[in-house]
């Protein structure tokens, strides 16, 4: 079994951290448990240049670090966190055009096969717009069309929709989608298989579109910096390798295991609602309002959950006939933050975070596989309780809205006190 | 024929089927001028003999295919019925059949100014250019009169390699015609009818080829818009419009006053702001699509700050480009994008204009073009070639950046005219004084290419050719209305600079 994290980012992208080079994608993989990790930004040519440098082929279509460069960016990492880590060629599009007389924006991760590939996919996309700028770059080109050079520059190539439901820059989004994948890729449709579930969008929501029986949920952390790896991922059996992996989503086969996920309500667009007025909104509240923010009477910002229940032709609760089993998540950071009841970034939480990959293991290990006893050992029975919580599903959140990322509540202050007094009496 | 007559409004139906022997039709931004034009064509080659044709003259290879493809869906056996083409071309034709010179083959700029270099090694540059200007100007404008001393030399050696270059062209054509009456009335009898899109730009050699072809009886159709004669440096003459009555017996005047293409804002605002090039007061526009539109007028402390400024204002009106726009608040989560890049240009006075511009595109990934300019791996054979290219490029989904005078006869949803201001409109910078009723039309073309949002930019400061300028707006603003202004401070707010914006300046 491993886990691979195929669409990221690198430096190169708008808004990223400088630190998305080969060395931490290299590290943080391994911290984080993923095996197989995606290049990102495999349309950028800085970007593939440094990739060159800095990998080597590992084999039927996927890369690994030279060694020199491995044992640098390594030395630091936890015995128990060491594993082998291969990439993927991959990277995100953001088409903006107008179709049926509409404005679309849809992004798009696409995979390539080699590095001679994805140059000459860089040499088509050049043509048509600049690809020097962005790391995930804008075009003024039809997805169906992105698509159709892809499949002309990499006969193995391939493409997925990104996070399919958020409202601005997707397929099926409120804002500047379409109502089906047939719509958006015409003719080609047929040559997807696999769809980009997003961070506010779990499988057992898509299992409600007949439409989208058709393709295997692929799950991605769509990481703008390396701690936030493996956030979500997809989980394969069986041979690590390029054909593997494609074999395995576009047939559907036993060796696609799954998906890790976040709780839908985490993700940044699960509700309705308007940022600028802190207006946070259940699909049903939206409707009782008419659609507009009860606030300023702006239109509010549509979200995953109101739209999948838009296009929906399912009630909750049907599986789709490719439907495989997911773990809903949280990141542990956010547990252990949780826990303490100190904000995430706090340097405490840091420390108890590489302290737990010390003693234990990888995060996705420690999240998913140790047991709570285990666990309470190295980190206290509060975290160990709420990692517990975490798996079970007993947590609260406060759903996401309009760009804003949702709030998990696990613990009550009460609980908080009574461990911190357990903590002073043992 | 009935159905093309019924897409017509009263104005466009009488000038399709008008029967005066001289007609000119005033043909404003939007008012259909190539839709009236193909179907006066249409219906009145409908009245041909055989082995007649209507003589139909396009300003630019681009529009004469424009007009072939939508004769061709409404004449039956078209190309035996009308010649669509340039001055150029027809003379070219002429020359071939009549004049029996089957071997004629054009020069290209390129050639020329190969030939003209080998001819005087010793020019500069600039003196090449000049005396290839000076001999164009002869053969063109001044045709009657002796020519530059150098002209005979270049010829000479053109005629050596069995070439005209494209003054030749009109001018062969003409002195052929001149000379030769039974070819002329040969020519007169097979072309009855001469119809001249754009003929505010037409030049003197241009203007006395179609007295020769229309000579006593012939008829004539012009059609134009005297408002945009932007062509007066190539020796391009709007008076021929003027003297259009006196030159042509019989004429008829008729006005085309409705606009499908703007909002009645952007009518108005480039219709006061025109008025004063006027020689007399004509028929106001009138708009026909009646969706909501602004004026915009901004002014920025610098160029690179106008340039941020329009970067950031497509970005809105595509709705955002990233994610990032929405994070950072650039674009408000409630703003729906309507247009698409495609759908946006950018316009400038000056070629050097567009430097600044370049950079803030690329700074923001927004997909743009540069029209004019060589792509990678492409050699441009000639003017024609580039044309058919601009054509191709426009039409991707993409932000457009040209000239004014490049925006000629397209038409975009939104526009953005960057430095409105004095300098640049009316162009005086140091060494180069524009004509300002030129430069004052050349703004309106700019400003009636919008049909939604228009966009009048200028910058306090701004580098030119190395230099620093101050520049005050353009006076020619000021002859529009304050209330048709929107002020661009109410909207406008930019972020200070982000760190991702000092990131991106490292590529």
């Amino acid at each position: 079994m491993y886990y691979a994290d195929f669409h990221i980012h690198s430096k190169y992208s708008r808004a990223t951290s400088k630190q998305l080079n080969p060395q931490s994608l290299f590290l943080w993989a391994q911290l984080k448990g993923i095996q197989v990790v995606g290049s990102g930004d495999c349309t950028h040519p800085g970007w593939l240049k440094e990739l060159r440098k800095t990998m080597e082929p590992a084999g039927d279509g996927l890369f690994k670090l030279k060694d020199d460069v491995a044992q640098t960016a390594g030395k630091d990492i936890p015995a128990g966190c060491r594993g082998e880590v291969r990439f993927i060629l991959s990277g995100e599009v953001s088409s903006i055009y107008k179709k049926n007389d509409k404005v679309r924006k849809n992004h798009n991760v696409v995979f390539l096969s080699s590095f001679e590939a994805a140059e000459r996919f860089q040499d088509r996309l050049g043509k048509i717009g600049n690809i020097v700028s962005d790391g995930r770059p804008i075009l003024g080109l039809d997805s169906r069309d992105l698509l159709e050079i892809l499949l002309e520059t990499d006969e193995t190539g391939f493409l997925v929709p990104a996070h399919i439901w958020t409202p601005w820059f997707s397929v099926l989004g409120s804002k500047s989608g379409f109502d089906s994948l047939e719509e958006c890729f015409g003719d080609l449709t047929k040559h997807i298989f696999a769809v980009e579930t997003g961070l506010s969008s779990d499988p057992s929501m898509n299992w409600r579109l007949s439409q989208l029986d058709p393709f295997v949920m692929m799950s991605n952390s769509d990481a703008h910096s390396p701690q936030k790896l493996g956030r979500e991922a997809t989980i394969f059996g069986g041979t690590i390798s390029y054909q593997a992996m494609y074999q395995a989503m576009k047939k559907a086969t036993k060796d696609l295991l799954g998906t890790i996920e976040f709780y839908p309500e985490e993700g940044k667009y699960h509700f309705d609602g308007h940022r600028q007025c802190q207006a946070r909104l259940h699909p049903q509240e939206t409707i009782k309002n008419k659609g507009l923010c009860p606030v300023c009477k702006k239109p509010v910002t549509v979200g995953v959950m109101a739209r999948v229940e838009e296009l929906a032709d399912h009630p909750e609760g049907r599986r789709s006939p490719k439907a495989r089993p997911f773990y809903s998540l949280v990141p542990l950071a956010e547990i252990i933050a949780e826990a303490r009841g100190v904000g995430v970034a706090s340097k405490k939480v840091q420390a108890d975070y590489f302290e737990m990959l010390n003693t234990l293991g990888n995060e996705l290990s420690i999240l998913r596989e140790f047991s709570i006893e285990r666990i309470a050992k190295s980190a206290g029975t509060l975290v160990a309780e709420g990692i517990r919580r975490v798996r079970e599903g007993q947590l609260k959140i406060a759903a996401g809205y309009d760009g804003e990322y949702g709030t998990i509540d696990i613990f009550s202050d009460e609980e908080r006190n009574t461990a911190k007094e357990q903590l002073i009496l043992f | 024929m009935q159905d093309v007559l019924q897409s017509l409004n009263p104005e466009q139906r009488h000038a399709v089927e008008s029967q005066s022997q001289s007609l000119l039709i005033i043909a404003g931004p939007g008012t259909g001028k190539t839709h009236t034009l193909t179907c006066r064509i249409a219906v009145q080659a409908q009245t041909l003999e055989p082995d007649q044709k209507i003589l139909a003259i396009t300003f630019t290879n681009r529009a004469a295919e424009e007009m072939r493809t939508r004769l061709q869906a409404r004449v039956i056996n078209c190309d035996e019925k009308v010649f669509v083409g340039t001055f150029h071309q027809w003379c070219l034709s002429v020359l071939r059949e009549y004049h029996r010179d089957r071997t004629i083959a054009v020069a290209s700029p390129e050639d020329v100014l190969r030939i003209a270099r080998d001819l005087w090694p010793k020019l500069s540059k600039a003196e090449l250019r000049k005396c290839l200007e000076d001999i164009s100007h002869w053969k063109s404008v001044d045709f009657r009169c002796n020519p530059p001393h150098e002209a005979a030399a270049l010829i000479k050696v053109l005629r050596e390699k069995g070439l005209h270059d494209f003054d030749d062209l009109l001018f062969e054509a003409w002195q052929f015609l001149a000379k030769n009456s039974a070819a002329l009335s040969q020519i007169r009898k097979y072309y009855p009818q001469v119809c001249v899109d754009e003929f505010q730009d037409i030049n003197p050699i241009q203007h006395e080829l179609l007295k020769l072809l229309t000579g006593s009886g012939g008829k004539i159709t012009a059609i134009g818009d005297p408002d945009q004669a932007i062509y007066a440096f190539r020796g391009s003459d709007v008076k021929f419009f003027q003297s259009f009555a006196a030159d042509f017996s019989v004429a008829e005047t008729i006005y085309l006053k409705d606009n499908y293409r703007s909002v009645q804002g952007i009518i108005s605002a480039s219709g006061q702001m025109i008025a004063p090039a006027r020689d007399e007061s004509v028929p106001e526009q009138v708009a026909k699509i009646y969706q909501q539109g602004l004026l915009t007028v901004h002014r920025s402390a610098t160029d690179r700050a106008e340039a941020e400024y329009v970067v950031h204002t497509i970005e809105q009106l595509v709705g955002g480009t990233s994610m990032f726009s929405q994070d950072s608040k650039r674009v408000e989560s409630h703003e729906d994008g309507r247009f698409s890049f495609g759908e946006v240009a950018v316009l400038y006075r000056l070629k050097s204009q567009a430097r600044e511009l370049k950079k803030a595109f690329a700074r923001s990934g927004i997909p743009f073009f540069v029209v004019g300019e060589p792509q990678e791996n492409e050699t441009l054979d000639d003017d024609l070639v580039a044309q058919a290219k601009i054509e191709q490029d426009i039409q991707g989904e993409r932000v457009t950046l040209m000239t004014l005078h490049a925006s000629k006869g397209l038409e975009f949803e939104c526009v953005f005219i960057c430095g409105c201001e004095e300098h640049l409109l009316p162009l005086g910078l140091e060494g180069i004084r524009a004509d300002p009723q030129e430069e004052r039309r050349l703004l309106y073309v700019g400003m009636t290419r919008a049909k939604q949002q228009l966009y009048l930019v200028s910058a306090q400061r701004r580098m030119l050719y190395g230099k620093t300028f101050q520049n005050e707006p353009s006076l020619f603003l000021a002859n529009i209305e304050e209330e048709l202004k929107n002020d661009s401070r109410q909207q406008y707010h930019p972020k200070s600079k982000s760190r991702s914006d000092d990131q991106l300046q490292l590529f």
